[in-house]
């Protein structure tokens, strides 16, 4: 029992000798004051990422309805939603083909705060749908930005598709990373 | 005293720093988005294309990537040369596109860097099928 009083207070003194009694008051300090500011930095702001489960941000109260124009992945859509004619915001209607070539781009999605990467592919075989026609346009281009326009009918300039025009999907083809 | 105050400080910044490094967000899209944004549209998923409307790239990216001529063309056909990338995220997307659609590793060619990008992408291609079609006999002749 002796022998461990002595060990006791051999390392109490060693450690009492190597520290000051502020020092740890300083660390402490120094970890709160290190904590506080880091979030301050504008660097440190511009990395936050919304955590899914968050509160969901305000958005259009339509933004999750797949059949409204603003459904959040109809963000850069220019067409009638195939949702409305008989398919759905991601498969053609019977008896339509769905092109192969498209129109990409990013919507962002306000129930988890994320972007992702929307293709628009036309469903192309029956005349035009007619019904929701949806023309939101976000990041599109004028005609002469040929890779950034939607005008184009992506119905003409294949093979299996080069037929009539009837309704536009939104994709989603996976997180804009 | 005022130097482990110093000490300290330092190790504070540099604690910071990594902090901060590691934290950045990302400034561009990683590569395989950009493919998706600006080449997938046309040339699909896996590069086929659409047979008689729009070339695959996976048997040609490769092998132009070999010689002068074809590294030009690639920087110079208007899908590349217009797309809305810098030059360095373009140099990353052709750097990606390569391997994976050619099938080939990713030190079996030579990688683009956003100077040779930028020397040839703002030089307009003017007879684009012509000068397609002459690569495309080079490349026959070369296999």
């Amino acid at each position: 029992m002796s022998r461990f009083d002595r060990w006791m207070e051999a390392s109490s003194r060693s450690v009492a000798r190597r520290t000051s009694r502020r020092g740890l008051l300083g660390s402490l300090g120094a970890l709160l004051v290190g904590v506080g500011v880091l979030p301050l930095l504008p660097v440190a702001r511009g990395a936050e990422k919304p955590v899914k489960g968050d509160e969901p941000e305000a958005g259009h109260p339509e933004a999750q309805n797949p059949t409204s124009c603003n459904y959040w992945r109809h963000c850069a859509i220019d067409g009638f939603l195939c949702g409305c004619c008989g398919g759905s915001a991601s498969a053609c209607p019977p008896g339509t083909v769905q092109s192969p070539i498209t129109w990409v781009g990013t919507c962002h999605n306000p129930a988890d705060g994320l972007d992702y990467v929307i293709s628009y592919n036309d469903c192309c075989g029956k005349s035009s749908c007619g019904r929701c026609l949806c023309n939101r346009n976000e990041g599109d281009m004028p005609l002469y930005v040929p890779f950034r326009s939607n005008d184009y009918d992506w119905c003409t300039g294949s093979s299996v598709a080069n037929i009539p025009y009837h309704c536009s999907t939104a994709r989603v083809l996976a997180r804009a990373t | 005293m005022q130097r482990t105050l110093s000490a300290r400080l330092r190790r504070l910044l540099w604690v910071l720093g990594l902090a901060i490094l590691v934290g950045s967000p990302a400034l561009a899209y990683e590569p395989r988005i950009n493919y998706m944004l600006e080449c997938q549209g046309c040339h699909g998923p896996d590069g086929r294309g659409e047979p008689g409307h729009v070339p695959s790239i996976r048997s040609t990216l490769a092998p132009l990537s070999r010689f002068d001529a074809g590294r030009r063309y690639l920087l110079q056909v208007p899908g590349v040369a217009l797309s809305m990338l810098s030059d360095q995220d373009l140099a990353a997307l052709l750097n990606w596109m390569i391997p994976v659609f050619g099938d080939i590793r990713p030190q079996a060619f030579r990688a683009f860097t956003a100077a040779e990008v930028a020397r040839y992408r703002h030089t307009p291609l003017v007879e684009i099928s012509a000068t397609r079609a002459r690569l495309m006999r080079r490349l026959q002749v070369r296999q």
